[in-house]
C-alpha cells in the first residue's frame, strides 16, 4: 500500500470508529440482560458409586481409602465390584479393604493374604471374610507397569452378596453414578 | 456513490480487480444459499462448549463494565471446562452476546457467516497485496466458493478461522522474510503485527502451535543468518516485541486455566487424552475401559467425556489435580503402542482428515435435505473443490523452486506451513472438519504451482507476477550474497521434500505391512 493511498489514511479512522462502536456496545451490555450458559461440557460429577444410597456396601462396611468404582452389577447370583485404589499399594489397599469388613462384624476365615493365581499372573493376593451366611472375596490386583508417583495403583475386585437398590431416588438410575453399565444395557 | 460512479470504477478497474470482485459476490451469492439451509440448525458438538463459553465471556464483561460481581464460576466452567479448547472462537461469538444475551440459532449462523465472510475478504486482500492477484483470485474460488467449506464458515468450530489466520500469518511472515532477504531489519510494526497474527492462530485452535512455533524460529534464524551490526540489533528487537506480544495475550488465558484446573496449562490440557484415545488401547486408556459412551447422539455422546470425567473422579478421590491423572492415564496407555500400530492410526487419521470433506454436512444441514439434490451438489462439489486443493496444493511439499529467490520463499514457508499443519494425524483422531484449516494454505500452494507451470509457458501470463521483492536499498546490512541465499533455499526445499517422503514411505511400510 502506498504511504499515501486513500486506504491507509482512511485506516486510523476506521480503528477509531470499531472503537467506538465497541466501547458503546460493552457500556451498554448490561442492559440488554445475561446470557444464560449450559455448562453441557462441564457436566456435574456424579456421586460416588457406594455413598450415592443406592447399592452400598454391605451393612456397616465403609471404605476410608481413596478409591473409584469402576463397575457394578450382578452376575450369577453374586454382586461384583469393580474398584479401584490411589496412592497405596497392593498389601495396603487389601489390608484397609479387610479391616472395614472387619469394622463391620465380618471375619476373616483364611490366612490373611492368599496368594493366588489369577488371569495367569501371580501378583495377585485375595482375602475371604464371612458374617453369617454372608461372605465377600476380595482381590487385590496392582497395575502393570507401576510407576512410583502413579496416582492409581491398582484394581481391588470385590465379589459380594448381591444388594437390592435401596431407593427410589432418580440417581440410582444415572448409570454414570451407579457404574451399573451391563445392567443398563439388557 | 452512485451508480455512474460505481460504472466509472468499474471502467477503470483492472481486469484483475474484476474477476476478484466477481469471485467476491459468487462468494456471497454461494454463502447465502447455503445460509438458508443452515439458519436453522442449532450448534452441536464442540461447538456448544464455544458457545457456552462466549455467553460466559459476555457477563463477565457486563460484570465488569456493571460493577457486579464476578462470576468465576461460571467462566471457568463454560469457557475452561476441562482446558479443551483455547479461547478464540469463544471470543469471536462475544460481541453477539454482548448485543443480545438470548441470541437465536439463526442469529447465531448469520453472525458467524458475516465473521468468516470478513475474514476471508480481508485474507484475499492482504494475499493480494504481499502475493498478487493470482493467488488471492485461487483463494476466493477454492476454498472460497466450495459448498462445504461455506457450510463450516457459519459454525463455531475454530479450524475454518484459524487457517485463515494461518495465512494471514503466512503473509505476515513471508513480507518479513522479504525484508530481511533483502538486507533489511524488520519495523518494530512488521514484528507486533508478527505476534499479534501469531496469538491469534493460537487462540483459534491450539493445534496450530507447532506451525506458529516454526514460523516464529524460522524467523529468527534467518534474521540471524542474514542481518549483521544494527540490523541484527534491530531485528532481534522487532522479534523480541513479536514475543512480548504473543505472551501477553496468551498470559491472562494460560494462567485463568491453570488456576481453573490447578495445573500448569499453556494453551489446552488435551495431548494426553488425544494421544491416549487415538493410538492408545481403549483397554487401558482409563487404567481400565473407560466407562461406555452415553447416549451417544447427545452432546456428550463422544469418546472424549469418559476420560475426562474419570480424572475428575480420581482427582475427587484423591485431592490431585486431573490434569496430572490425565497425563498418568497417557503414561499408563503408552505401552499399547508399537510402531505399526501407530502407523495403523495415522494411515486412517490421514484418510479422515483428508478423504471425508462432505461428512459434516449431515450436521449443517436440515435433517429432509439428506440425501437430497442439495446434499449431494455439496458433497460432489466439495470433493472435487477439495480433491483440487489437495492434490494440487499438496504438490508443492515435493517441488523444489530453484528461481527466483521470491517464489522460494513463497514455497518453502508455504510447505513448512502445511507440513507443521499436517502433523495433525499424527497426534490425533483425524475428523472431516480439519482440512478447512489447511485449505487457504493449499490455494497459496496451488498459486504457486500455477504460476510455476505458467512460467515454463513461451508467454507466460503471469510472468513476474505480482510477488514482488522489496529490493534492496542503500542501508542494506545484508552479509550473504544472494546466490547464497538461493542456493541454501533450494537445499532447505529438498530437504523438506526429503523429509516428506521419506515419513511417507515409512508410515506406509510400517502400517500396510
Amino acid at each position: 500500500m502506498a504511504p499515501n493511498s486513500p486506504a491507509r489514511r482512511r485506516t486510523p479512522w476506521v480503528v477509531a470508529a470499531l472503537c467506538v462502536l465497541a466501547a458503546v456496545l460493552v457500556a451498554l451490555s448490561p442492559s440488554f440482560g445475561r446470557a444464560e450458559p449450559t455448562g453441557e461440557y462441564r457436566p456435574p460429577l456424579p456421586a460416588d458409586a457406594l455413598t450415592n444410597g443406592c447399592y452400598p456396601l454391605p451393612e456397616g462396611v465403609e471404605f476410608d481409602f481413596s478409591y473409584q468404582v469402576r463397575s457394578d452389577g450382578d452376575v450369577g447370583g453374586r454382586r461384583q465390584l469393580v474398584i479401584q485404589y490411589n496412592l497405596i499399594d497392593r498389601d495396603e489397599a487389601l489390608e484397609a479393604a479387610r479391616r472395614a469388613f472387619e469394622r463391620a462384624g465380618f471375619e476373616e476365615d483364611r490366612d490373611p493374604l492368599v496368594s493366588v493365581y489369577y488371569a495367569g499372573r501371580d501378583d495377585v493376593r485375595m482375602a475371604t471374610l464371612t458374617r453369617g451366611s454372608e461372605t465377600v472375596r476380595v482381590l487385590a490386583i496392582p497395575m502393570v507397569p507401576l510407576a512410583d508417583d502413579q496416582i492409581v495403583r491398582g484394581t481391588l475386585q470385590l465379589d459380594l452378596p448381591v444388594i437390592e437398590r435401596q431407593t427410589d431416588d432418580p440417581i440410582c438410575s444415572d448409570v454414570e453414578s451407579t457404574k451399573r453399565f451391563a445392567e443398563a444395557d439388557q | 456513490m452512485t451508480r455512474q460512479s460505481i460504472r466509472d470504477a468499474w471502467a477503470g478497474a483492472s481486469r484483475g480487480t474484476r474477476i476478484l470482485l466477481a469471485l467476491v459476490a459468487l462468494h456471497v451469492l454461494v454463502k447465502l444459499l447455503l445460509f438458508t439451509l443452515v439458519k436453522d440448525i442449532a450448534v452441536c458438538c464442540d461447538q456448544v462448549a464455544y458457545d457456552d463459553g462466549a455467553k460466559a465471556l459476555s457477563n463477565f464483561v457486563r460484570d465488569l463494565v456493571g460493577g457486579g460481581p464476578v462470576q468465576v464460576a461460571e467462566l471457568q466452567r463454560n469457557l475452561v471446562g476441562g482446558g479443551w479448547f483455547t479461547p478464540g472462537s469463544s471470543i469471536m461469538l462475544t460481541p453477539l452476546y454482548l448485543l443480545d444475551p438470548d441470541a437465536g440459532t439463526t442469529a447465531v449462523r448469520a453472525y458467524l457467516g458475516a465473521f468468516s465472510t470478513l475474514l476471508l475478504l480481508f485474507t484475499a486482500y492482504r494475499v493480494r497485496r504481499v502475493l498478487g492477484d493470482l493467488y488471492a483470485a485461487i483463494l476466493l474460488a477454492v476454498p472460497g466458493l466450495v459448498p462445504m467449506y461455506l457450510l463450516f464458515s457459519f459454525s463455531a468450530w475454530g479450524d475454518l478461522i484459524a487457517g485463515l489466520l494461518c495465512t494471514l500469518l503466512l503473509m505476515e511472515l513471508i513480507t518479513l522474510l522479504r525484508t530481511l532477504v533483502a538486507g533489511e531489519a524488520p519495523s518494530a510494526g512488521a514484528g507486533f503485527r508478527f505476534g499479534l497474527a501469531a496469538i491469534a492462530v493460537v487462540y483459534a485452535r491450539s493445534s496450530t502451535s507447532l506451525l506458529v512455533v516454526g514460523m516464529g524460529v524460522v524467523l529468527g534464524v534467518t534474521a540471524l543468518l542474514l542481518l549483521r551490526g544494527r540490523g541484527r540489533v534491530q531485528a532481534v528487537l522487532s522479534f523480541g516485541l513479536a514475543a512480548v506480544t504473543f505472551l501477553a495475550i496468551l498470559a491472562p488465558w494460560s494462567v485463568f486455566a491453570s488456576k481453573t484446573l490447578d495445573a500448569r496449562v499453556l494453551t489446552t490440557t488435551t495431548v494426553p487424552i488425544v494421544l491416549a484415545n487415538t493410538f492408545g488401547d481403549r483397554d487401558r486408556v482409563c487404567f481400565s475401559r473407560c466407562d461406555p459412551v452415553q447416549d451417544p447422539g447427545s452432546i456428550r455422546g463422544n469418546i472424549w467425556f469418559p476420560p475426562m470425567q474419570y480424572s475428575r473422579e480420581v482427582a475427587r478421590a484423591t485431592g490431585e489435580s486431573e490434569v496430572l491423572v490425565e497425563k498418568q492415564m497417557w503414561t499408563y496407555t503408552r505401552p499399547s503402542v508399537s510402531a505399526s500400530s501407530f502407523a495403523e492410526d495415522v494411515i486412517d487419521n490421514f484418510g479422515r482428515y483428508a478423504a471425508i470433506p462432505a461428512s459434516f454436512a449431515r450436521l449443517l444441514i436440515p435433517a429432509d435435505a439428506e440425501g437430497g439434490p442439495a446434499y449431494w451438489a455439496i458433497v460432489i462439489s466439495t470433493y472435487a473443490g477439495w480433491g483440487l486443493l489437495f492434490l494440487g496444493g499438496g504438490a508443492l511439499l515435493l517441488v523444489v523452486v530453484r528461481r527466483s529467490t521470491d517464489h522460494q520463499v513463497i514455497s518453502l514457508m508455504t510447505t513448512l506451513a502445511l507440513g507443521s499443519l499436517f502433523t495433525q494425524p499424527f497426534v490425533h483422531v483425524g475428523t472431516g472438519r480439519y482440512w478447512t484449516t489447511a485449505a487457504p494454505l493449499l490455494a497459496i500452494a496451488l498459486g504457486l504451482i500455477v504460476v510455476l507451470l505458467d512460467a515454463r509457458r513461451t508467454n507466460p501470463r503471469f510472468a513476474g507476477g505480482s510477488a514482488t521483492m522489496t529490493p534492496a536499498t542503500a542501508s542494506a546490512t545484508a552479509v550473504v550474497a544472494p546466490a547464497v541465499v538461493n542456493r541454501w533455499l533450494t537445499v532447505a526445499q529438498a530437504v523438506l521434500a526429503a523429509v516428506t517422503v521419506l515419513v511417507v514411505v515409512a508410515v506406509l511400510a510400517l502400517g500396510l505391512t
